[in-house]
């Protein structure tokens, strides 16, 4: 594929063709230039044409958002598989992927659906737990994070969050945690931007109560 | 930055936290919070809500990666044409729909104007009709019906339709008579 059809620049041509680490070593400088979009468009067209650590690459970037993602969407038993599936969905459909929205919009939106899906199908024999009954068990999704040792003001925190009604958690955590813009909150929330925005500010104020209480 | 109200700079907290603002934009939104106590104490709830959530659950990435599928087997040229079938396919849509939307208002323009210009020359018809006997009934009780006058009828035809006027009184009314409960079979009975 020819890169500078893409519109990238030479600095991200540079980047694509580097090794998955070059790539890694790369990504602070990048990610505090607000290049995010750009080096997931160069990383992808290294994957289109057969750079296979520019799939790792993809995925050791957004892993740990998508698993942060899922958990509190309530998959709070084996997020990674949950996490799996989705890159496995998207890297099949990526040589067709537009760049219309972000890579990582994409990816939460693949996510989101795997996650009702497994919830509707999983809805009968109620082994998995629902997004709309996950408030209380997320009080205690501390033990899914691994190496962890939250104190209690970041308990106290994780609580107040857990509180949260699931539209109102699932768009707080995606703009506080993850940093979507509310343009990006709607594309994978399926909602509007100013409705994604009434669900923060309501978020934020339950919060704030919360912790003030 | 220098216009925007507490709400405005408040919806722009976490992307000051993500370091998504542009530097003068930062920098104003710094100040803002410095000299503002609720913005700033909004801005350490985010701060604490961040770190409280960014440890995320242990995920193995070399396990992920080996269930992907292989680097894609295209070559450059491959996706480029990929890419331009693409491209290529979306005005070839947009045009038939085009064609398609036309159509449609084609059809549905000429059937609205066929039924508006018949209905100007309708009159209400009768709601009931008597049963036509004869001809001569039927041709004057159509003329009337498509708006004629009366003029224009013969003696025969003025006498015919007479006569159907007057069988039409025999005729049952269309709704039923009130106090009457069409579903109450037993008071029916």
């Amino acid at each position: 594929m020819d890169l500078e059809q893409e519109g990238l620049s030479d600095s991200d041509l540079n980047i694509a063709r580097r090794s998955a680490s070059a790539y890694q070593t790369e990504m602070p400088e990048l990610n505090r230039a607000g290049d995010d979009t750009a080096v997931d468009r160069a990383l992808i067209a290294r994957w289109t044409s057969g750079d296979q650590r520019a799939a790792s690459a993809l995925v050791e970037r957004h892993a740990p958002s998508l698993a942060r993602f899922v958990a509190s969407l309530g998959v709070l038993s084996q997020p990674e598989e949950m996490v799996q599936d989705t890159f496995v969905r998207a890297f099949a459909s990526l040589v067709s992927f537009r760049g219309e929205s972000s890579l990582r919009s994409w990816l939460f939106t693949i996510a989101r659906r795997l996650v009702l899906d497994q919830r509707r199908s999983s809805r009968r024999d109620k082994l998995h737990v629902s997004i709309e009954d996950a408030q209380d068990q997320l009080v205690s999704a501390n033990d899914v994070l691994d190496g962890v040792v939250a104190d209690e003001s970041e308990t106290r925190v994780r609580d107040a969050v857990a509180r949260l009604s699931p539209m109102q958690r699932e768009v707080f955590t995606l703009r506080v945690v993850e940093g979507l813009s509310y343009k990006e909150i709607a594309d994978v929330a399926s909602t509007t931007e100013g409705s994604a925005r009434v669900h923060y500010h309501n978020a934020m104020r339950a919060v704030k109560e919360f912790l003030d209480a | 930055m220098h216009d925007m109200n507490r709400d405005t700079l408040r919806d722009r907290l976490p992307d000051l936290l993500h370091g998504r603002l542009a530097a003068t934009d930062a920098a104003e939104l710094q100040r803002a919070i410095h000299a503002d106590a609720e913005l700033s104490a909004e801005y350490a709830v985010l701060r604490s809500v961040l770190a409280a959530h960014r440890a995320a659950p242990a995920i193995d990435i070399s396990r992920i990666v080996s269930a992907l599928p292989p680097a894609s087997s295209m070559t450059a040229p491959e996706v480029d044409e990929l890419a331009a079938r693409r491209e290529a396919k979306r005005p070839w849509i947009s045009t038939r729909f085009a064609r398609a939307a036309a159509l449609l208002a084609m059809v549905g323009g000429g059937t609205m104007f066929s039924v508006i210009s018949n209905r100007s020359q309708i009159d209400p018809l009768p709601t009931a009709v008597a049963p036509v006997e004869s001809l001569a009934t039927r041709g004057a009780a159509m003329e009337l019906g498509l708006g004629a006058s009366t003029d224009d009828l013969s003696v025969e035809q003025l006498r015919a339709l007479e006569a159907d006027i007057r069988s039409l009184d025999g005729l049952p009314s269309v709704e039923p008579e009130s106090g009457t409960d069409l579903f109450d079979v037993e008071s029916a009975s």
